[in-house]
């Protein structure tokens, strides 16, 4: 492939990851790293570095957003990237140790869940989380918004927690982190599988601090996408370090990727329907299937 | 506005601009580093560390691969600065607590710097 047509391919490809990624309300990785592997032929490890840079950029492109708007909980997140960072540096190191095809293997297991989670949507978080109610004014229903946001007025909000405005809630949303030590479990294995296979992890994270810690949705998101640029560099440090970040792609990936992330929040606009989400959700399903039939055959699919 | 939150919104502000300063930067440099690679092209190679100074010459002097490296490292700096900012911001606010957990996190960043660049 000479270089013109890796930067064009690549370029689409991390055009493609961000729109998607936008669209759909996950980080880019589980699709830029197939992508990358099946479609452009690059080694895994390569891939997961190259994606691993590429969340570095939109993590910190969304953040900026979200930090200014008040929503990402600054506090939370840096308590929570200790344990990010550990796992991500963990993850990194455990990467060099894992030959390719079994590493596909690996991210292929991670990308059935996802595609589960993707499958049943944010209905399922909400619904999951199941804590409406009037002593939880944290995760009342929308309908009862204005009740809401005077009860979070009483919300005593701890070290940890936050308040924030949001008009579609009513006014200010206040609420207390809970059960940090189990938030701090899960930010460790998101970190671990961030280091380990270049994904940012948002896609258990944000559920799990919604439900595990209580934290409102929209503030779990913001504060997902917040911590993962700090974990994302822990390990991007350690492949750089092995010469595994290959310059012309990962600039072509990042550049694509953020002009998707752009694009993407427009079209959002206009799709991102169930009907959307799912038929991504199958595609991500087969692509899984795909990666555990290279890993298994050894090289010879 | 008490003294806590006055600080938090200007801590708020000041991680907004890094990010967003980090990100420009880093892009200029990446798009750059790609226009240059387009122009004459060669095979593609990955990066190997080297000193800093050595890629900001290099990059200085127009060299392709120089720019795509300065820009990742740029990319990479811009998490980097944040805690570094947000650290500086507690500790001047007396948040002792808050202040030790960034600092403990720019330690473990440390460590992973030193891991893969030392």
């Amino acid at each position: 492939m000479s270089e013109t047509t890796q930067i064009l391919a690549t370029l689409g490809a991390g055009l493609g990851t961000g729109v998607l990624g936008a669209v759909l309300g996950t980080g880019g990785g589980v699709f830029l790293v197939p992508l990358l592997v099946l479609a452009l032929g690059l080694p895994m490890h390569y891939a997961v570095a190259t994606s691993i840079v590429t969340v570095i950029a939109t993590s910190s492109a969304v953040a900026s957003t979200n930090v200014e708007r008040g929503t990402a909980n600054m506090r939370l997140g840096m308590t929570l990237e200790v344990a990010t960072t550990v796992g991500a540096i963990s993850g990194g190191l455990t990467a060099a140790l894992i030959a390719p095809r079994p590493l596909e293997g690996i991210f292929a297991l991670v990308l059935v869940p996802t595609a589960v989670l993707m499958w049943k949507g944010r209905a399922a978080e909400s619904s999951a989380g199941g804590r409406s109610s009037a002593s939880d004014p944290v995760n009342s229903p929308p309908a009862d918004a204005q009740e809401r946001a005077r009860q979070s007025d009483s919300v005593e909000i701890g070290f940890l927690g936050a308040q924030y405005q949001d008009a579609a809630e009513g006014g200010l949303v206040a609420y207390r982190v809970e059960r940090l030590p189990a938030a701090l479990g899960i930010a460790f294995v998101a970190g671990n599988l961030s280091g380990l296979l270049g994904i940012g992890g948002g896609v258990f994270k944000v559920p799990a601090l919604h439900l595990v810690s209580n934290v409102p949705m929209k503030a779990a998101a913001a504060t997902s996408n917040f911590m993962i640029g700090v974990t994302a560099v822990a390990s991007a440090a350690l492949y750089y370090g092995r010469g595994q970040i290959e310059a012309v792609v990962t600039s072509s990936a990042v550049l694509g990727v953020l002009a998707g992330s752009a694009l993407g929040s427009v079209i959002n606009q206009y799709v991102g329907g169930r009907a959307v989400r799912r038929l991504f959700a199958v595609l991500l399903a087969a692509v899984a299937a795909q990666m555990m039939y290279r890993a298994w055959a050894g090289g010879n699919a | 506005m008490t003294p806590t939150s006055d600080c938090s919104r200007r801590l708020e502000h000041a991680v907004h601009y890094s990010l967003l300063v980090g990100l420009v930067l880093s892009g200029l440099l990446l798009a750059g580093g790609l226009a240059a690679a387009w122009l004459s092209p060669a095979p593609a190679r990955p990066i190997q560390p080297q000193a800093l100074l050595k890629t900001v010459d290099d990059a200085l002097g127009g060299n392709a691969g120089a720019l795509m490296n300065l820009g990742i490292l740029t990319l990479m700096a811009t998490p980097i600065v944040r805690v570094i900012i947000l650290a500086c911001g507690w500790l001047t606010d007396r948040q002792w607590r808050m202040a030790a957990v960034a600092l403990a996190v720019l330690v473990l960043l440390g460590v992973s710097l030193l891991l893969g660049l030392g």
